[in-house]
């Protein structure tokens, strides 16, 4: 209707002066997506001399003005800390939607570049910013943001203590693909393809078992049998050469969760009081000790794993307890993702114990984080564990590797590189200055 | 030559404290092209305007500039501890922000009545009352200046034991003290001269052949392309510090510091543990290390428990060189706190008049001359040269100390345009001749 009035009435709209440019996101986006440019900022190295400043405003001014560059060292003597305030090239800038006169506009090549020709100097920009990048040049009252100088930071080049650095982004997307796939394979195998299930199967000599079930059997029978524990000790092997690989790559269960998740994006969250991951040590112990007590393993017939096994295939019964399970429990995906995983899988508890002496470890690197602007590493993460709030104070947050499955969706989906996979006796992260 | 061109705005600032009143004018061309800047400048100046208690604050041609460690600004006031003209270094961002303010030398004469502080901007300097600040400690004054006056760049402030006429007190160039050991902040109470706040928002011109001559410098000092050292320790072991006192606060975690654009940085920011006596508590805390000369002497005194000393001093502005003199021989932690809040609280220092407190100098005379702060690195000649050199061009003199293959014509190249220039400029500099 306004659309309509305008043109009546020949009135020239934002839209046809600024067009918003749509995004166009193609085919090859989602396995190859764009780069992101962009300085990372180690507070670690950062001495505060202002270099950074000087060299940014000869840009900005052409004069060195400290005061007028587009980067602000926050020098704080009371703490152990200098901060730098600089343009993040987001991924959505929030800048380029609060400004009034789309004087803002994010490039094909990622930087978010500002059109002096039409800011007002409003400093809605500055407001909207999380990081206050947009700075007000006290003398002028324009706006100073970095436009990473087109492609060579003079910030970067000058800093004497290598605290700034430049990334042109990473481009790692396989990992997603990958996993997808070795899902959807362990889901069939393990439920259609081979003969028995995860609980249990023979494949001519080789024998595998779940090892949770393996412990109940020996608690319940008081026999320990050499069968059964090599049968269980596949899967424990791979859990210290590869943490609870088991759980992000080939538990049936988990799938089926992740496509839950899939269709359930939006999360409740889950009441207080369970929000306990020893929970499931205790759901471990109480199997055990529920096995021992009954003389039959006490929480397979309820294992949501199981019961996904058992239901298809050659030997599956389709029976309603069975799916009641993996329905209830595929219904909790409301509250949090992978609740089953984070909070109740004795199974899961039992890997983890072995994950804890494992080989390898998740690392993120804080300095070769962007921290306020990113954060993608905590936000696909399904076991919740990476610390968003320590990474935006640019402290490498501890992953623990107990409750770490090792999905790889942080390395995968890092545009900087700070997600790594390591050695336990390598260096914490990357790069990092001991001090 | 581009003395001119590009490194001064030409302009001293006066400022009468009896009258309340203070005035911008030019910068007579004739004296920088005679004496270049820095202390050489004040010293001019001092004897133009000076009454005997004037304070005269200047920067070099370099401060502000490209070249590496431009933090200084130099402080030249008749010295009441020292009884000479002295020149006391101030660091970290006072001298580029009192540039970028538009003022290159400010004169600071008469006694104010009441407690006054400057504050210097683009648009002057403003006499502002300081009636508030009186007694606050350093860091609780700051943050009143910051929420109330102005959110300062840069400041230099006096703590509460100047306030009391303490006469052992020592200028903060920040929260955590100075290299002042000549009475500078003494000086300062007496005038009624709570302290000066920065805020530099101009800029300097800019010539693009200083950018290449900085990086000229720079290669041959550093061979990688990120220079790390220890900071403050570094420095520590350069004047000699003692194994067993490094150990105790090595095991600190700590973090370098630099002052303006320095690419070497010679402070350190430290977070200890301690055990507060008065308290009965562990306490977390976290200092700034820049007063090498005052760690020194309070760590061969209070052994381990330096960092906390130290910090008490800070606090109450004091100069820990001459507050180490004064406390007790293996006093407890309690005690030599006490002692210093004693101290502070009281005018019953040392007699400002005694011998400087010195920590293995170069010699009284230059030593004393160079404000007393400034540790000896070097031999006796070098360091006389390097130093006066500093105070002239505006650069660091621990920077330059601590890198004694910077020559004088690499410092001279930001200004000079050709060989006549840097050799006229040599000439000039001709230390102690001139």
């Amino acid at each position: 209707m306004l659309e309509q009035t305008n043109e009546q009435n020949n009135i020239i709209t934002l839209e046809d002066l600024r067009p918003r440019p749509k995004e166009k996101k193609t085919f090859s986006d989602h396995f190859m997506p764009r780069l992101h440019p962009g300085i990372l900022f180690d507070p670690e190295k950062c001495t505060g001399c202002g270099t950074c400043e000087m060299v940014c405003s000869l840009r900005n001014v052409s004069k060195i003005a400290p005061a007028s560059a587009s980067i602000k060292v926050l020098r704080d003597e009371s703490r152990l800390k200098n901060f730098a305030i600089f343009c993040q090239h987001c991924r959505k800038p929030l800048c380029v939607e609060a400004c009034p006169t789309r004087a803002i506009e994010k490039g094909e090549d990622g930087i978010v570049r500002i059109d002096k020709l039409f800011c007002v100097s409003c400093g809605l920009c500055t407001m909207a910013c999380p990081e206050a990048a947009p700075l007000i040049d006290p003398v002028t009252a324009e706006i100073n943001k970095c436009d990473l100088c087109e492609g060579d930071p003079l910030c970067v080049k000058y800093c004497p203590t290598g605290a700034l650095t430049f990334t042109k982004g990473k481009r790692i997307r396989w990992i997603k693909g990958l996993r997808w796939s070795v899902q959807a394979i362990s889901f069939l195998l393990l439920t259609v393809v081979l003969l028995g299930s995860f609980c249990s199967f023979k494949a001519g000599a080789l024998s595998l078992s779940c090892p949770t079930g393996v412990l109940q059997n020996i608690a319940s029978s008081g026999k320990v049998v050499l069968a059964w524990v090599l049968s269980a000790s596949l899967i424990l092997g791979l859990t210290i050469l590869a943490g609870r690989f088991f759980c992000g790559w080939l538990c049936p269960f988990g799938f089926f969760l992740d496509l839950v998740d899939k269709i359930t994006p939006k999360k409740i969250g889950l009441p207080l009081f369970l929000k306990s991951r020893m929970v499931k040590y205790g759901i471990l112990v109480g199997a055990v000790g529920g096995s021992y007590a009954f003389g039959f393993q006490a929480f397979c017939p309820v294992c949501p794993i199981g019961s996904i096994c058992r239901s298809y295939g050659a030997t599956g019964t389709l029976n309603g307890a069975n799916m009641g399970i993996v329905a209830v429990l595929g219904g909790l995906e409301v509250t949090e993702r992978r609740v089953w995983c984070r909070y109740f899988c004795p199974v899961g508890a039992l890997l983890a114990l072995f994950a804890k002496i494992g080989l390898i470890k998740i690392v993120i690197g804080a300095n070769q984080c962007k921290k306020f602007s990113c954060i993608q590493c905590a936000e696909v993460c399904p076991m919740g564990i990476i610390d968003a709030d320590k990474l935006r104070e640019g402290i490498s947050p501890d992953i623990p590797m107990t409750e770490c499955i090792t999905c790889m969706r942080c390395i995968d989906r890092c545009p900087y590189g700070a997600a790594k996979i390591r050695f336990r006796w390598q260096k914490a992260v990357p790069g990092d200055v001991a001090l | 030559m581009k003395l001119f061109d590009n490194f001064y705005n030409m302009k001293v600032g006066i400022v009468d404290l009896s009258e309340l009143s203070s005035e911008v004018i030019p910068l007579d061309d004739d004296l920088v092209a005679e004496k270049i800047g820095g202390a050489a400048v004040n010293t001019e100046l001092f004897k133009q305007y000076g009454d005997g208690d004037s304070l005269i604050l200047g920067v070099g041609p370099l401060t502000g500039s490209f070249a590496p460690a431009s933090c200084l600004s130099v402080a030249t006031f008749l010295s009441p501890r020292f009884g000479n003209l002295c020149h006391v270094p101030l660091m970290l961002r006072n001298g580029p922000e009192m540039k970028f303010s538009g003022i290159d030398f400010l004169v600071i004469k008469g006694t104010a009545s009441s407690p006054k502080i400057l504050h210097l901007d683009k648009a002057g300097i403003q006499v502002l009352s300081a009636e508030h600040l009186v007694d606050l400690a350093v860091p609780e004054a700051l943050q009143v200046v910051n929420r109330e006056i102005s959110p300062s760049r840069s400041i230099i402030l006096t703590g509460p034991a100047a306030d009391h006429g303490v006469s052992c007190v020592s200028v903060s160039t920040g929260l955590y003290g100075s290299h002042d050991k000549a009475g500078l902040a003494f000086l300062m109470a007496s005038k009624n001269l709570k302290g000066i706040i920065f805020n530099g928002i101009d800029g300097l011109p800019f010539a693009e052949d200083n950018l290449h001559h900085k990086e000229r410098i720079e290669k041959k000092l550093f061979t990688d392309k990120v220079h790390r050292n220890e900071g403050f320790f570094s420095m520590l072991d350069m004047i000699g510090i003692e194994k067993n006192l490094k150990g105790v606060i090595k095991k600190a975690k700590w973090r370098n510091v630099a002052c303006y654009h320095c690419p070497s940085p010679c402070i350190s920011s430290v977070e200890f543990r301690w055990h507060d006596p008065r308290k009965n508590a562990r306490a977390d805390d976290t200092i700034f290390l820049s007063d090498h000369l005052g760690f020194l002497a309070l760590a061969r005194k209070g052994g381990a428990n330096v960092l906390p000393l130290l910090k008490s001093c800070f606090l109450f502005g004091l100069d820990p060189v001459a507050v180490a003199e004064i406390l007790p021989e293996n006093g407890s932690l309690l005690e030599s706190l006490n002692a210093i809040e004693e101290i502070s609280a009281s005018p019953q220092g040392p007699d400002i008049k005694s011998e400087p407190h010195q920590i293995e100098v170069v010699s009284g005379k230059i030593h004393n001359l160079f404000g007393g702060g400034i540790p000896t690195i070097l031999d006796s000649e070098l360091w006389e040269k390097r130093v006066y050199l500093s105070m002239v061009l505006g650069v660091c003199p621990l920077f330059l100390l601590h890198f004694p293959q910077i020559s004088d014509s690499d410092l001279l190249g930001f200004l000079a345009e050709n060989e006549d220039d840097l050799k006229s400029l040599g000439e000039i500099l001709n230390y102690p001749a001139n």
